[in-house]
């Protein structure tokens, strides 16, 4: 990794590791087609590609669409308290996106309620209201941070003036 | 032909312009790599120690001790897992103008290493996916969970080294900050809107520091808000852990009910008999001959693969005395079957590590009281440092081996 090691020693490096990488991407699809019967192995290739159609074609996309909406809506505000808001949205579309399956899950596998569940210490809390926690926790958080920037800026404004 | 080309790309182009961030940039990307690829290394390590625990071969030394070595592997397993979602999500969004480079494919080998990073990106997208529903016991996917989890694990490790040797000189150039393009391998064709060192990455406001503080967060809050299913530590913050400690019957939750397991009749049956053989000889206990034997207490953890853990005090007979009752050596292999007819769970296989384990019982005894049905009454086995599906419940027959 450091520019004092002779480049020789880098291509050697480079060239085992991609050959390691090869033989075990190779031994690991081996494995999966060898394992699975067709119509799993094909459940399987289908379960790959809508994750990259997602992914690429959704989730990405639409975070450049929300920057652009948000940047218009926190026009007037500062830098820093633009980037205090696109945190706080960064980490509660996050943990949005991570809790989701566990509702689904619920409601899934539980559709009458926790109570109804055969296990009754799996899926038991209250995830839905403790997410609109996180939420309101994070809103006010940010609301906070952004008033604060602004008394801090206006202070130092007045504080300039004569 | 020529013009479709050009229109095509003035289209990519244009597209590219579109999603361009200047916060986007291989500084960022390096960053993001680096704890991405550490999260993922230390998720296949502790799940391959997982995988061969289940299934051990004959050249792997079983670690008996400390008692809680496999609670430690497979929360850290699953909190690695989750946390690596924020990370991969930000990784993946870093270098997102790549994917609509033009033109797509420049030679045989650009068009292999695109194919080798679509199949990293779509695995660990999967993966992860899965890795996470899979905590809920929901099974969604037309596929068996464990064999696909972990044969898609050495495929992911394996392209991350692929990936890793082509780009290193890049990761080099930007290891540390500061610009540095001389090693850059691919100048031509500057990728839409992935500038080396964008302009943006020290400006006030939202830049490469915000970005990377905001995806730590993220990361640290998925772990803290889950972790608590393993870690006694963080117990009070688990809010969306599937599991929490210190519920269920007997404060202690159950990965798989005797409903479930479709042996609550059986199991409550009053003329239970526990049968130990070895070679021609068999002896048979009942409850209460079990409970005139020595009784052992042992604390050990309950460590599920699904990432929850918690410590529990078991009481019960040591099962190297009870191997003892037919003769067999202090040091067999045993196979322990359960009143569970079919699947995973209906047997498992104790080597002799944990069968001449002091700490290893048959346990009657769970907190104090009788075992609860559901915890695998009327015996269960307990050994140290092992997958809890290992620890069968509603036991009904002990094999020794060889």
């Amino acid at each position: 990794m450091r520019a004092t090691r002779s480049p020789r020693t880098t291509t050697a490096a480079r060239l085992a590791l991609g050959l390691l990488g090869t033989v075990g991407i190779g031994y690991g699809l081996w494995e999966l087609v060898t394992h699975l019967p067709a119509d799993q192995l094909a459940g399987l290739i289908a379960w790959l590609g809508v994750a990259l159609l997602l992914h690429d074609g959704v989730l990405v996309p639409l975070t450049t669409v929300a920057g652009r909406g948000l940047k218009r809506i926190t026009h007037g505000l500062g830098a820093l308290q633009q980037a205090i808001i696109r945190g706080a949205l960064v980490c509660g579309c996050v943990m949005t996106l991570i809790v989701a399956p566990l509702l689904g899950a619920r409601a899934v596998l539980q559709p009458e309620g926790p109570a109804s569940a055969v296990n009754r210490t799996i899926l038991q809390g209250a995830y839905g209201a403790s997410l609109l926690l996180m939420w309101l926790g994070l809103a006010l958080a940010a609301a906070a941070g952004v008033a604060a920037v602004g008394l801090h800026g206006r202070r130092k404004v007045t504080k300039t003036r004569p | 032909m020529d013009r479709l080309t050009t229109k095509l790309q003035a289209r990519m182009d244009a597209l590219g312009a579109a999603s361009a961030s200047p916060l986007r940039g291989r500084r960022l990307t390096v960053i993001l790599g680096r704890w991405l690829g550490a999260a993922f290394v230390i998720c296949f390590l502790t799940g391959l120690y997982s995988h061969l625990l289940q299934q051990p071969p004959a050249w792997m030394v079983l670690l008996p001790r400390p008692v809680w070595l496999y609670r430690l592997t497979q929360g850290v397993h699953v909190a690695t897992g989750i946390g690596s979602i924020p990370l991969l999500l930000a990784k993946l969004w870093s270098v997102f103008p790549e994917l609509l480079r033009w033109p797509p494919i420049r030679s045989v080998l650009h068009a292999l290493e695109r194919a080798s990073i679509a199949l990293l990106v779509a695995s660990s997208l999967v993966e992860v996916g899965i890795g996470l529903v899979n905590t809920f016991e929901w099974y969604p996917w037309p596929f068996p969970f464990k064999t696909v989890h972990y044969w898609l694990a050495w495929v992911i490790v394996s392209s991350l080294a692929l990936h890793v040797a082509i780009k290193l000189p890049v990761i080099a150039a930007h290891w540390r900050r500061g610009p540095a393009e001389s090693a850059d391998p691919a100048p031509a064709g500057r990728p839409n809107g992935m500038p080396a060192e964008p302009a943006g990455a020290a400006s006030p406001g939202w830049n490469r520091r915000a970005l990377l503080a905001a995806v730590a967060a993220a990361t640290g809050a998925a772990v803290l808000t889950t972790a608590g299913q393993s870690f006694g530590g963080l117990a009070g913050f688990n809010v969306f852990a599937p599991r929490r400690q210190g519920t269920g019957p007997q404060r202690l939750p159950v990965t798989r009910t005797a409903a479930e397991a479709g042996v609550a009749t059986t199991a409550l049956a009053t003329g239970w008999t526990l049968t130990v053989t070895y070679r021609q000889r068999q002896e048979t206990f009942s409850l209460a001959r079990l409970r005139a034997l020595p009784q052992h207490t042992s604390e050990l953890p309950i460590a599920c693969v699904e990432g929850w853990s918690q410590d529990a005090l078991w009481r019960g007979v040591r099962i190297r005395d009870l191997l003892a009752t037919v003769g067999a050596p202090a040091d067999s292999d045993a196979r322990v079957h359960s009143l569970e007819q079919h699947g995973n769970y209906a047997a498992s296989t104790l080597p002799a590590a944990y069968s001449r384990d002091d700490l290893t019982l048959l346990a009657l005894e769970l907190n104090g009281a009788p075992l609860d049905l559901d915890h695998g009454y009327p015996a269960r086995v307990m050994a140290p440092g092992r997958p809890g599906v290992l620890q069968t419940k509603w036991v009904r027959r002990i094999e020794v081996l060889g």
